[in-house]
């Protein structure tokens, strides 16, 4: 019984080094995930910031009395600002939306994820002139994917910027 | 009787505690690693919050490179682990289409709608006892638009 019982705590320890190996890897995962996120958030709201700034239109103050977002020049300064991102940061399968308020308003199902707001919200709603952007980032795991099954998981964010009216 | 008296004679009766030393040796080796490497990850999240601030008050004010810089070697001290990194990092912008690098005083006098990119690098190697890790860069960049209607 004595002789039997030789090497159990590296036994134990071996499992022990094992599963916080395994978690290590987790957390790991989990830090890929939350700063893709986190990038992704700051990538939508520079390109939304960006599409606002120069696609702001002042000229119809003086016949709408209230500002507007030109949709060409918000959609492609918005769009162009994520791409450059997207190919600076390596991203490869990122898709991506681009929606613009002209005069404030609402577009349905947008984003197409409401989990990629942070509030929730699926349908976005802006009383101002705004642009809204929305990415979906494919990022591959390791041990989360053996978990779920699939190595690929996508992180969704939205960000907006609008035209403030005072 | 008999075998635990054997396994004294041989020796063995503090096998399992040394055992238990070895693990927990392993195990505190292990903890201070994910110590150092999580600094590493404090550093680069503050990296890319403080390009981020630098970034919008560079856009609202593009001749204020001096709070701008400053923004940054403050939001890296204040990471939670410390270690008075501000310093070292190297702040640099440069024109978000072409990627060529540019001084604070082509912002100064940028236009309107000019597009440009706040970069931070740091120079950093995780403190993992009795292995030596290599040093990295750690970088974050952002990108911003002049929102200044003069010059």
């Amino acid at each position: 019984m004595t002789t039997g019982e030789r090497g159990q705590a590296v036994v134990s320890g071996v499992l022990l080094v094992m599963i916080l190996t395994l978690l290590a890897g987790g957390i790991v995962d989990v830090y890929r995930l939350q700063e893709a996120r986190s990038w992704a958030y700051r990538a939508a709201e520079a390109s939304a910031l960006a599409g606002v700034t120069l696609g702001r239109d002042l000229s119809t103050v003086y016949w709408a009395g209230r500002p507007r977002v030109d949709p060409a020049v918000g959609f492609s300064t918005a769009e162009d600002v994520l791409l450059e991102a997207l190919v600076r940061r390596g991203a490869v399968g990122a898709a991506y939306q681009v929606e613009v308020l002209e005069w404030g308003g609402t577009v349905a199902g947008f984003p197409p994820l409401a989990r990629a707001d942070l509030w929730g919200v699926g349908d976005w709603t802006c009383e101002e002139p705004a642009v809204g952007v929305y990415v979906a980032l494919p990022i591959e795991t390791f041990v989360l994917g053996l978990a779920i099954g699939d190595r690929m998981v996508t992180v969704h964010a939205f960000a907006a910027a609008a035209v403030g009216e005072w | 009787m008999v075998a635990p008296a054997l396994a004294a004679v041989r020796g063995e009766g503090g096998q399992g505690t040394v055992e238990v030393l070895l693990v927990i040796l392993i195990l505190a080796l292990l903890m201070l690693a994910a110590f150092g490497l999580g600094q590493g990850v404090l550093l680069k999240h503050a990296l890319d919050v403080a390009t981020e601030k630098a970034a919008r008050v560079l856009s609202v004010n593009p001749a204020d490179f001096a709070t701008a810089e400053a923004m940054i070697r403050t939001e890296v001290d204040a990471n939670l682990l410390g270690g008075g990194y501000g310093s070292m990092v190297v702040i640099r912008l440069y024109d978000a289409v072409t990627l060529a690098e540019i001084g604070p005083g082509d912002l100064a006098n940028a236009p309107f709608g000019y597009r440009f990119l706040v970069g931070a690098e740091l120079s950093w190697q995780a403190q993992v006892p009795f292995l030596t890790v290599g040093r990295r860069t750690l970088t974050a960049a952002h990108h911003g638009v002049v929102d200044r209607i003069w010059p």
